[in-house]
């Protein structure tokens, strides 16, 4: 999603004393390994772990400075080029400070006996170890990073998904509905309160389970009766069923979706409402439905916009899913009028 | 408080006079269906406070704020909504105030209560919103009879004067308060620049014709007079022209 664009780079915030104190603290962890790696008496093991210590707090906030000066250019990158300049730049500190290290030691220090003679060797050493250190650390950062992100990725599906099947524009304006009714005309009240609840049971539960065109074409008119509540007489519908059309099956909840698209961007938009028409018509390919609105005409904006696309593509997807091929849904638009043909095999292969 | 509840929902409206009614019985109420209604009455009215629903049919409820805010004694302004995230948002950030539906009583009377005019940082506000939701339909024109509304599709074209931009309508020229790159950057898929000081409704371009100095004019749809074209902007119109056509 847009808005989390800005902090899509895997890098975390070097600058700052909590990432200063996590280097410290795994520096400090890291000479105490090195350490132990090697049997010495006490004395020597602490002289030695000082000068591990001091070697490894250089190389780490040395490079943690490089880091954070680094992020602010390489966080727009692409991840494997972003992490190609951090290590290398990881490396070059090392090597750097690996260097200005042995020449302290070596001519000012005199601790030749602690760091030997060989100094390309000494330089190898140092740097395979900040090599091993720093690809574990960006390695952690990575996989952090996208663990986040599916996190995040999951989360918003659910949302859209269930806001998809249960749209709050036509929910909180149901509530207004039925808190306006409940004092004017109760039994309306109750019979809204009903249609909502089969809506939201079908809703939740039968999305995509097979009804008959006679349940869909139900729960369509209580769906309908209370748009009519809020709309009056800017709603009209008309029906053209056939009998023989009734029993045709198809999974629940797709013409319902639809109606909700030509009421929404359609009839509420219009000063003088219009006529929804659905109209079925049986022929030997299967049954054919058509369902055609009003648009307001030339409308800057009024192109069906993201909620529009999302109804009917989750239709497309609950017929793909029981009728088993695509091609059942077709869409017109000229100016003024949307339809939407849906036809529906006699025939479930599946079943 | 003389309260004007705008919404286009009967329904809605005769829930919101209700709830009014049960708080104070001395409060009038006026009432309108969408934006435009919404407009008249309160030029003719001066309400203290518009309750004002968002989604309408014709004139919504954001674009009929920015309105009512040029008015010589603007209303204080409470829009009403069952469900627009997007515009709550910007609502909360800017501190424009808004119920939301069903409305609670408590929640009504407290806002009616603390109830203002809009600021102009906040108008400027549901300007940005504008081009999310729909464009502005009308641009309003301050005269001496109060605000005159001008439908945008029945502008044939818009010129900068020194100080002003003259909106050509109905065979007359009205003055709208706003710099032309401002309209030119809202308008853009109605009008075309054509000149430095010149933006032309596409909808009301006839042709292009060749004046007697060899300069080149556009033709407008009942307007008299050819509107000419800089060579600068010349290019562009015959690309925009041959769009048109196609």
């Amino acid at each position: 999603m847009s808005h989390k664009a800005a902090n899509t780079s895997f890098l975390p915030e070097f600058c700052g004393s909590r990432m200063a104190y996590v280097v410290v603290l795994l520096a400090q962890l890291l000479a105490i390994t090195l350490t132990l790696s090697t049997p010495a008496t006490t004395v020597a093991a602490f002289n030695r772990l000082a000068l591990y210590s001091v070697m490894s707090l250089w190389v780490g906030l040395f490079c943690l400075g490089a880091l954070c000066l680094l992020r602010r250019h390489v966080q727009s990158l692409p991840d494997h080029l972003a992490a190609a300049a951090c290590y290398a730049t990881t490396l070059a500190v090392t090597l750097a400070v690996t260097e200005i290290a042995w020449r302290l030691a070596i001519s000012w220090l005199s601790l030749s006996g602690s760091v030997g003679t060989d100094h390309a060797g000494f330089l190898l050493r140092c740097l395979g170890i900040s090599a091993i250190a720093w690809a574990l650390a960006l390695r952690y950062f990575y996989v952090r990073q996208q663990w986040r992100r599916r996190v995040e990725t999951e989360a918003d599906a659910r949302f859209a998904a269930l806001q998809a099947r249960i749209r709050p524009h036509f929910l909180f304006n149901c509530m207004n509905t039925i808190a306006g009714l409940t004092r004017q005309a109760p039994a309306l009240a109750e019979q809204a309160v009903e249609d909502l609840s089969d809506l939201l049971r079908a809703s939740l539960h039968s999305a995509g389970q097979p009804v008959t065109l006679a349940e869909e074409i139900a729960l369509c008119k209580g769906y309908l009766r209370i748009e009519q509540h809020r709309l009056g007489d800017r709603l009209r519908v008309e029906w053209q069923l056939p009998e023989s059309s009734l029993e045709q099956r198809l999974p629940a909840l797709t013409l319902q979706p639809l109606l909700e698209n030509a009421v929404y961007h359609g009839i509420e938009l219009l000063p003088a409402g219009g006529t929804v028409s659905i109209a079925c018509s049986v022929t030997p390919g299967g049954t054919m439905i058509t369902l055609s609105n009003p648009v307001m005409p030339g409308e800057p904006g009024s192109a069906p916009r993201h909620g529009h696309n999302m109804a009917r593509e989750n239709v497309a997807q609950r017929l793909a899913a029981f009728f088993g091929r695509d091609g059942l849904l077709r869409f017109h638009e000229r100016p003024g009028q949307y339809s939407i043909e849906l036809l529906l095999p006699h025939e479930n292969p599946d079943r | 408080m003389k309260i004007l509840i705008v919404d286009d929902e009967a329904l809605a409206r005769t829930r919101l006079r209700e709830l009014l009614r049960d708080s104070d019985s001395g409060h009038t109420m006026l009432e309108a269906g969408n934006g435009l209604m919404a407009l008249e009455l309160a030029q003719r009215e001066s309400p203290d406070v518009v309750l004002l629903d968002i989604r309408m049919p014709g004139m919504g409820g954001l674009e009929a704020a920015i309105h009512l805010a040029r008015l010589p004694n603007p209303p204080a302004i409470i829009f009403t909504t069952a469900y627009d995230e997007h515009a709550l948002q910007a609502f909360e950030a800017s501190a424009v105030d808004y119920l939301l539906k069903p409305v609670r009583a408590e929640r009504l009377s407290n806002a009616l209560a603390r109830a203002r005019m809009l600021r102009s940082a906040q108008v400027a506000e549901l300007r940005r919103l504008q081009p999310d939701a729909r464009q502005r339909t009308h641009f309003s024109i301050r005269s001496r009879d109060g605000l005159l509304l001008v439908p945008v599709d029945e502008v044939a074209y818009l010129r900068a004067d020194q100080k002003y931009v003259a909106a050509a309508w109905r065979e007359r020229e009205v003055l709208v308060d706003e710099p032309l790159k401002a309209l030119e950057d809202e308008f853009a898929d109605l009008f075309l620049r054509i000149h430095r000081n010149a933006l032309v409704a596409r909808d009301h371009i006839l042709g292009l014709e060749r004046q007697r100095d060899g300069t080149m004019a556009v033709r407008l749809r009942a307007v008299e007079e050819p509107i000419p074209i800089s060579r600068r902007h010349l290019a562009e119109v015959r690309t925009a022209l041959k769009g048109i056509a196609g």
